[in-house]
C-alpha cells in the first residue's frame, strides 16, 4: 500500500515538472519569436526592452502570457507605436492581476485556483474587466456561476460573460443584462447554446417585444427550460 | 349576439388575468402602414393605407408543453379607388413533450370578409400534427407531419417525413420528403404532389441571423397548367446591430416546369427592409421590394416594385 502511494506521488511530481517545463519553455519560445519580430521592427533598444519586460513581469507574476503575446504580436503587425503598445500591454496585465485578486477574494482559494487555472476562463475574466464590467458584476457573476452544481460551471460562466458584453453592447443596462445571465445560471441549459438569447432579443424586436419585455421573460422562463430550444419557445 | 360578445369579453379579461397569474407571456401591437406599388406590362400605380394589429399569448401547461394563440388582423384601403380590404389570421399552437418525444399540433385559420390581395372573401381554415424526437441539439432528430388546409373549392391534405439537426449552436439545418392530395370540388379534379424540403439556419456573430429555405415540388394534375415541376430558394439576412435599429433582406428565386408544354419560367422577389425603434415601445419601418416574373418570356417580363412604410406601438 505504501510502496503504491509512494509510486502515486512520484508519477504526481513527475506530472507536475512536465507541466511546469513545458510551460516555461512555451514561453520562452513565444518570447524569443516576439524578440525576433521586434528586431524587425523600427523599435529602439529601450523600447523593446520595455515591452520584453512585461511579458518577463507577466511571467513572474504566474499570469498567462499567451494573451499578452498576441496583444504585442498584434500591435507589431499594426505598427502602432510603442508607447502606446506598452500601455495596452500595462492594462492587461493589471486586469489579469486585478481579476486574479477579485477570483481568489470572492472564491477562496481553492476554488479560485481551480478557476484561475483554466487560463481561457482567467481570460474571459480579464476580458470582462479591461471591458469596464464594475467589480460588483463581475462577483456577481462569479457568485453565480459557482452556485451551480455542474462540472461545466466555469466554463458556463465564460460564455456568460461572452453574452454579459454581447447585451451591453446590444443596448442592454447593465441591470437587465445580469438578471438575464442570472437566470440563465439557474436553468440546466449548457453554456455554448447562451449565443442563441441575442438571437432571442433580436427576434423579439421584429415582434415588437421590447428589450426589457424579453428581460422579464427570460428571467421568468429559463430556470424551467431545460434546453434553448424549450427557453425560445417560451418567449418569443 | 349581444351575450356572445359579454361572452367574448369576459373570457378576454379571464385570459389575461390568468395570463398574469400563471406567468404567461402576451404581447400586443398595432400599426397603421402606407404603400405605394407601381407595374409595368400593363403599367398600373396602386396604393394602400392601413392599420394592422398582432395579439401573441403563450403559456406553460404545467412541465408537460406548451400553448400558444396569435391573431393578426389587417384592414386597409386603396386609395386610388377606395376599395376595401381586409385579412385575419388566427393560429392556436400548442406542444407537449414526454422524455424525448413531442407532439405538436396546430389549428388556424386565414380569413377576409371583404376580399383580400385580389382574393374574394375567403375563409381557409389549415391544420397540422408533427411527431418529432429531440434527443439533443447535436443528433439527428427525426419528425413527421401530416398537415392540410381547405378553402370553399379545394382540400389539401399532405405528410412528410424528415430530419433536423444542429453540429452546433450557431448552425441548423433540417430536410423533408413527403406527399399529398389536392381535391378541387368546383372542376372535379385531383392532384397528386411530391415535395422536397430543406433548411439551413444560422447565425454569424451575436447579431446577425440567416438562414436559406428551398422546395421542389412535382405535381400530377389533369390541369396543363399545374402539371409539372415547381420550387423556390429563399434567403434572409437579419442584421440588429443595437436594441435599435434591425436590417432585412429576403431574396427569393422560384421557377416552374410544366410537363405538358414544355414550358420553363422563373422569377424574383426581392425585399428590404429597416425597422428603427424611436423608443422603447414605438417602432417605425421602410423597405422596398421588387418582383420579376416571367424572365424567359423575353417578350413579357414584367415587374413591379413596392414601397412600404408605417408605424408599430407595442402595447
Amino acid at each position: 500500500m505504501a510502496k503504491r502511494g509512494n509510486k502515486t506521488g512520484i508519477v504526481l511530481i513527475l506530472m507536475v515538472l512536465w507541466i511546469l517545463a513545458g510551460s516555461l519553455l512555451s514561453a520562452d519560445s513565444s518570447f524569443a519569436r516576439v524578440e525576433q519580430k521586434m528586431q524587425s521592427s523600427q523599435f529602439s533598444d529601450t523600447d523593446k526592452d520595455q515591452l520584453m519586460g512585461v511579458l518577463e513581469q507577466a511571467d513572474q507574476q504566474l499570469i498567462p502570457t499567451e494573451v499578452l503575446v498576441l496583444r504585442l504580436e498584434e500591435g507589431l503587425a499594426k505598427r502602432i507605436p510603442p508607447h502606446s503598445l506598452y500601455n495596452a500591454l500595462k492594462l492587461e496585465l493589471q486586469a489579469y492581476d486585478e481579476t486574479r485578486r477579485l477570483v481568489l477574494d470572492r472564491l477562496g482559494h481553492q476554488e479560485g485556483t481551480r478557476l484561475l487555472s483554466d487560463s481561457t476562463v482567467w481570460s474571459r475574466t480579464a476580458t470582462l474587466y479591461r471591458q469596464g464590467v464594475p467589480e460588483a458584476d463581475l462577483a456577481a457573476l462569479l457568485d453565480m456561476f459557482n452556485r451551480q452544481e455542474s462540472q461545466e460551471k466555469w466554463d458556463n460562466y465564460r460564455y456568460g460573460g461572452g453574452l454579459l458584453i454581447a447585451l451591453r453592447q446590444w443596448g442592454l443596462d447593465d441591470g437587465p443584462s445580469l438578471s438575464v445571465i442570472e437566470a440563465l445560471s439557474r436553468s440546466p441549459i449548457p453554456g455554448e447554446d447562451y449565443r442563441v438569447v441575442v438571437d432571442l432579443f433580436t427576434t423579439g424586436f421584429a415582434n415588437r417585444i421590447a428589450p426589457d419585455d424579453m428581460v422579464r421573460r427570460i428571467v421568468q422562463s429559463a430556470p424551467r427550460s431545460r434546453s434553448i430550444t424549450m427557453l425560445e419557445r417560451l418567449v418569443r | 349576439m349581444r351575450l356572445f360578445n359579454k361572452g367574448l369579453i369576459v373570457l378576454g379579461i379571464v385570459a389575461l388575468a390568468t395570463a398574469q397569474g400563471i406567468g404567461a407571456q402576451s404581447t400586443v401591437y398595432l400599426g397603421a402602414f402606407g404603400d405605394y406599388a407601381y407595374t409595368d406590362s400593363p403599367t398600373a400605380h396602386s396604393g394602400e393605407i392601413g392599420i394592422h394589429g398582432n395579439f401573441d399569448y403563450r403559456a406553460l401547461i404545467g412541465a408537460a408543453g406548451y400553448f400558444n394563440l396569435t391573431a393578426f388582423g389587417e384592414i386597409s384601403i386603396d386609395p386610388t379607388d377606395s376599395a376595401p380590404s381586409d385579412y385575419l389570421a388566427v393560429d392556436a399552437h400548442s406542444l407537449w413533450y414526454a422524455g424525448d418525444n413531442e407532439v405538436e399540433l396546430t389549428l388556424g385559420s386565414e380569413s377576409s370578409f371583404a376580399g383580400y390581395d385580389e382574393y374574394d372573401p375567403y375563409w381557409a381554415p389549415h391544420w397540422e400534427l408533427t411527431y418529432r424526437i429531440r434527443r439533443g441539439r447535436t443528433a439527428v432528430n427525426p419528425q413527421i407531419t401530416y398537415s392540410g388546409y381547405a378553402t370553399s373549392t379545394h382540400v389539401s391534405h399532405g405528410a412528410q417525413i424528415g430530419i433536423a439537426r444542429a453540429p452546433k449552436v450557431e448552425l441548423e439545418y433540417s430536410v423533408a420528403a413527403g406527399g399529398g392530395i389536392d381535391t378541387y370540388a368546383d372542376a372535379g379534379q385531383t392532384d397528386l404532389f411530391a415535395s422536397l424540403t430543406y433548411s439551413v439556419n444560422g447565425l454569424s456573430g451575436y447579431f446577425l441571423n440567416w438562414n436559406v429555405l428551398g422546395s421542389s415540388t412535382y405535381r400530377s394534375s389533369d390541369d396543363t397548367t399545374r402539371e409539372g415541376f415547381s420550387g423556390s430558394l429563399s434567403a434572409q439576412a437579419t442584421l440588429t446591430p443595437s436594441s435599435t435599429l434591425q436590417l432585412r433582406l429576403s431574396p427569393t428565386w422560384y421557377w416552374e416546369y410544366l410537363t405538358s408544354t414544355s414550358h420553363w419560367d422563373q422569377g424574383w422577389d426581392i425585399s428590404a427592409r429597416a425597422d428603427v425603434a424611436v423608443s422603447k415601445h414605438v417602432y417605425c419601418y421602410a423597405g422596398p421590394s421588387v418582383v420579376i416574373g416571367r424572365m424567359l418570356d423575353p417578350a413579357d417580363a414584367p415587374w413591379s416594385i413596392r414601397l412600404t412604410a408605417g408605424v408599430d406601438v407595442s402595447l
